[in-house]
């Protein structure tokens, strides 16, 4: 017990790496919201080796903690709504025999909606959804390459997507 | 990769395209104005064919809107990520800004004279 | 498997529907029945709306409210309540009239005598009250101004009863009266149930409520010049928005503009740089008083007597030279592509 929490105390550091990281890395695509989502590596690679409540602890851990350090109140609340959406998204893809790539790239697409419509909510503006379609790429084209980074993790690990 | 997973990537981006193509289609474009608005409430109208400096400070925060060359940019946010700065300035189409933080949106549109009116007072 | 290909595809359309803006509140009740009533009377073109259960009877009986108000109400009716005052240097006011004598005498005081009703004769002089319009001589404006003087009218507001201090004044409520009769339809709504209305007697905007889905009427205020265009929008609810301007009525003579709007002072049209006054006020009466009275004032006296009354009503003001004031309590539900200054109130 003690040693699967400590684990997954490892993990959520990892994926705070991950944020912190990519934060460093001034990406900038134009449109708010677009990034490569590195700390989804471990959620995803977490739906593998992980019981399910699991991985959502060490997602909402790992959003919580980057929003208390770096974010404020509203990032906290967005990246909630994404990673939450994402999670389980993903998570019945899984369970319905979808292999790493697709589920990463139906969650990486799902986060971004769960984020678009909170911050439609916020700003209370529709409009916001124009960027609906170039965030469903985005989404689909960086989840399709952490799902294959994911795939070469979990090989190290000796485990298959 | 199965192949469903190649489907349902597939079917995503067919999403995508059909959205994307659909709101070019019927999108607005030639709008003259650029609109800010806090929690959807206009705040300011300006034209974009007339160059100049706006400070908008709210209860959120400072933002800074420059109109210049018929394209709206916001040069400065005083907010934590300061994203709204990189993103695309606002033309006649489409485009928006958005400080999420300040919970803030800049967006083309029509002018006052053009905006749906009741009545009129005169 | 195809289910779940079809999922995200869902999933987007499920959103993409839940976010239309444009989508109709579609409460039976706003749909079931709304009521308008176009017409003349006052010497302007009214339009009257209701929205809501019983809207058409509150909108025939609106409508024959103000009638009967331009009746009792007609300077140039022999046989109106005001037209009777006049003839006979006093009489008993209806109750109309008690409440419109009572608004006017005082706006009278609190204007320091911007709004003046006994400014009748004047305005005879310059015809603008039959459209013969010619600029008076200075010795008719002198005495006919002898005979401008609210503080002269007797009124007890007990019985009625009103006498005039000088022999010969006459008045006019025609600086309140579609204000009133704005403020009188509202009335008529509200106790027929209805809870949206809208009402425009000849540019006199006055709502009730919000629009039927909620949100805030938004109400033009219109350019001075021929343009047609606009000043500006301003979105309220349960408001009067209410504009005075010289080009609502005026004459050329000899290359001269001379306007309507007759500063009791001196007999003249106000010439004091301003073009247009809109006055937003939750009394459709006081709206329209305090719409004269501070394009009499100019821009600087209008703004300190918003100051003093800031709680009250707020103003958008046009001067000649193009420059815009709004004051500070609508300025934020106040939109225009012109550029404009706020005035701020006193702390």
């Amino acid at each position: 017990m003690a040693k699967k929490v400590a684990f997954c105390g490892m993990l959520t550091a990892l994926a705070m790496i991950f944020s912190y990281v990519e934060a460093l890395i001034p990406v900038n695509f134009g449109i708010p919201g677009v990034k490569l989502g590195l700390a989804n590596l471990v959620v995803l690679a977490g739906l593998w080796i992980l019981r399910p409540h699991e991985v959502l602890m060490v997602s909402v851990s790992r959003i919580i903690l980057i929003s208390l350090l770096f974010g404020n109140g509203v990032s906290l609340l967005y990246s909630l709504a994404g990673g939450i959406l994402s999670f389980f998204v993903m998570l019945g893809l899984k369970k319905a025999g979808f292999s790493g790539i697709g589920v990463s790239a139906a969650g990486g697409a799902a986060h971004n909606i769960g984020q678009l419509a909170t911050a439609a909510l916020i700003v209370q503006t529709a409009g916001i959804f124009w960027y609906l379609p170039v965030l469903l790429l985005s989404g689909v084209l960086t989840g399709v390459l952490i799902g294959i980074l994911t795939g070469r993790v979990l090989a190290a690990f000796g485990k298959s997507a | 990769m199965k192949k469903k997973d190649l489907i349902l990537i597939v079917s995503i981006l067919a999403v995508a395209a059909v959205l994307g193509i659909g709101f070019l289609l019927f999108g607005r474009s030639g709008q003259t104005y650029v609109t800010a608005s806090v929690d959807g409430k206009e705040i300011g109208r300006w034209p974009l064919a007339k160059d100049r400096e706006i400070d908008l400070d709210t209860d959120y925060g400072h933002n800074h809107l420059s109109i210049s060359g018929g394209e709206a940019k916001m040069t400065e946010a005083d907010c934590p990520d300061g994203l709204c700065k990189y993103q695309d300035a606002v033309k006649g189409g489409d485009n928006l800004i958005i400080c999420l933080p300040h919970h803030l949106v800049i967006e083309a549109s029509g002018g006052a004279e053009q905006a749906d009116t009741d009545t009129v007072a005169k | 498997m195809k289910r779940h290909a079809l999922a995200p595809l869902l999933l987007a359309a499920a959103l993409l529907a839940g976010c239309g803006q444009s989508a109709p509140s579609s409460s039976p009740a706003a749909e079931e029945e709304n009521a308008t009533a176009d017409f003349f009377a006052m010497d302007t073109y009214m339009s009257v709306s209701a929205f809501g259960e019983g809207s058409q009877e509150a909108v025939t009986e609106a409508e024959a409210e103000v009638h009967r108000l331009d009746a009792l109400l007609s300077t140039g009716e022999a046989a109106s309540e005001v037209g009777k005052i006049n003839a006979d240097g006093g009489g008993t006011l209806s109750e109309d009239g008690q409440r419109l004598m009572e608004a006017s005498l005082q706006l009278y005081e609190e204007t320091g005598g911007c709004f003046d009703i006994s400014i009748y004769p004047v305005m005879k002089l310059w015809g603008f009250t039959d459209q013969n319009y010619r600029v008076p001589s200075e010795e008719e404006l002198r005495g006919a101004l002898e005979l401008v003087d609210a503080s002269a009218v007797r009124f007890d507001a007990a019985s009625g009863e009103v006498s005039f201090e000088k022999a010969g004044m006459q008045i006019d409520f025609g600086g309140i009266a579609k204000g009133y009769a704005s403020s009188r339809i509202v009335e008529i709504f509200q106790e027929k149930g209805i809870a949206h209305g809208l009402v425009n007697l000849g540019g006199n905007v006055q709502a009730l409520g919000t629009k039927p889905d909620g949100s805030d009427w938004r109400i033009g205020i219109q350019r001075p010049d021929e343009t047609g265009g606009m000043l500006g929008v301003v979105s309220i609810h349960d408001c009067a928005v209410i504009t005075s301007g010289g080009y609502e009525r005026y004459f050329e003579e000899n290359g001269k503009t001379y306007h309507h709007i007759i500063d009791p002072a001196d007999g003249f049209p106000s010439e004091n740089g301003l073009v247009s006054v809109s006055i937003i006020c939750a009394d459709g009466m006081r709206a329209d008083g305090l719409s004269t009275s501070l394009f009499v004032m100019g821009r600087e006296k209008a703004l300190d007597y918003w100051k003093a009354h800031s709680s009250e009503f707020d103003a958008v003001l046009l001067e000649e030279d193009g420059s815009l004031w709004v004051t500070a309590g609508i300025a934020d539900r106040f939109t225009s592509d012109l550029e404009f200054t706020v005035v701020k109130a006193p702390d």
